[in-house]
């Protein structure tokens, strides 16, 4: 039996496409906090669309996502370069998941972690945006982690989750 | 379907710099077992608490968590006061707090889709020596957490990096000076 019996409102929620997450491991990291991964997919062009980055009391971690599409040049760029060669880690088959709006209430943020965890669903990340609070989970488990979640949120009448239609390529410069 | 776009320039127009100071970094660090006792945790501090200015959650291994809440200093009382008795020191569960900080964030037009958009905030804030605490970025905004009073908004704006393309978006958070 579920704690929460609450149904929160919201506006919508967003399906990313497939992506694969690139976990920086601590000398994959810049005298500071700048992650050497990030510079690398700046230069070659390669768009992030999750970045999570921590620098405290000397514990750094971070990660990113990029596009399934973009992982062999990415695995190119990694494997020539001899300071990110080893100090990266990949998970492949992940998706985002995108609640909106968050209203920066502790309330959805619990929520999502309740049930997330009760459904033993992956979770890799999560940020929140301006309005968005994004979670990174499996690709295949995106289904079952929107059927968990609508046990607990509200969705406008006719609102079905929004999944990618177009993929945008950047032609390079 | 695929559209192809070109969103390269050499100075990346942003919607404006947004910000808030006097904040409180609260990092709860947590066994992936005790998701669900720390949704729930959170999801009852929600009916006495004000809301967050910013979420971070990472995992370093599959099985530790990294919770980074971003609250008014003037609040945080209310997380961190009862964080201890949640809180299991004993299967290596602790929590941390960072204060005062600030907090500044930009969002600019198609920043989701675009490559590069976060290295340059971060070259600007390096080339200045300008630490950074945490950097979320996801869908068009890009936040960093950043120490007091570091001003960083000349710096982004310096030749070469960020300028502002319209009006800010309003939110809910004070204007970073």
């Amino acid at each position: 039996m579920s704690l929460i019996s609450e149904k929160i409102p919201v506006g919508g929620i967003k399906l990313s496409n497939e992506l694969v997450q690139v976990i920086f491991l601590n000398r994959s990291f810049s005298e500071n906090f700048r992650p050497l991964f990030v510079q690398v997919l700046a230069k070659h062009q390669v768009n992030i669309p999750f970045l999570s980055v921590s620098c405290v009391r000397e514990q750094t971690w971070g990660s990113c996502c990029v596009a399934a599409e973009d992982i062999f040049q990415v695995k190119k760029l990694v494997a020539r370069d001899s300071e990110l060669k080893g100090n990266v880690e990949f998970i492949s088959d992940v998706g985002a998941l995108s609640i909106f709006p968050h209203r920066s209430t502790l309330k959805l943020l619990g929520l999502i972690l309740y049930a997330v965890g009760n459904a033993r669903l992956p979770i890799y990340g999560m940020a929140s945006s301006i309005s968005a609070l994004t979670f990174i989970t499996g690709y295949s488990c995106l289904d079952k982690a929107v059927e968990t979640l609508l046990t607990f949120l509200e969705l406008p009448e006719r609102h079905a989750p929004l999944k990618p239609e177009i993929r945008i390529i950047q032609q390079k410069r | 379907m695929e559209t192809i776009a070109i969103y390269w320039e050499p100075v990346i127009k942003t919607y404006g710099l947004e910000g808030a100071t006097n904040l409180t970094l609260v990092c709860i660090h947590f066994k992936s077992e005790r998701m669900t006792e720390w949704g729930f945790w959170i999801w009852k501090l929600g009916s006495s608490m004000d809301g967050f200015h910013l979420v971070l959650l990472e995992h370093s291994d599959p099985n530790i968590f990294h919770l980074y809440l971003l609250v008014d200093s003037n609040g945080a009382e209310k997380i961190l006061s009862p964080l201890d008795e949640h809180i299991r020191t004993d299967t290596g569960e602790y929590f941390d707090q960072i204060y005062p900080v600030d907090l500044i964030y930009f969002q600019g037009p198609h920043f989701g889709d675009r490559y590069g958009i976060a290295d340059s905030a971060f070259k600007a804030l390096e080339a200045h020596s300008i630490p950074v605490f945490i950097a979320p970025c996801s869908g068009a905004s890009v936040y960093l957490v950043l120490p007091e009073k570091k001003g960083v908004k000349p710096y982004l704006y310096s030749p070469g990096h960020f300028m502002t393309l319209g009006p800010t978006v309003p939110k809910r958070v004070r204007s970073y000076p």
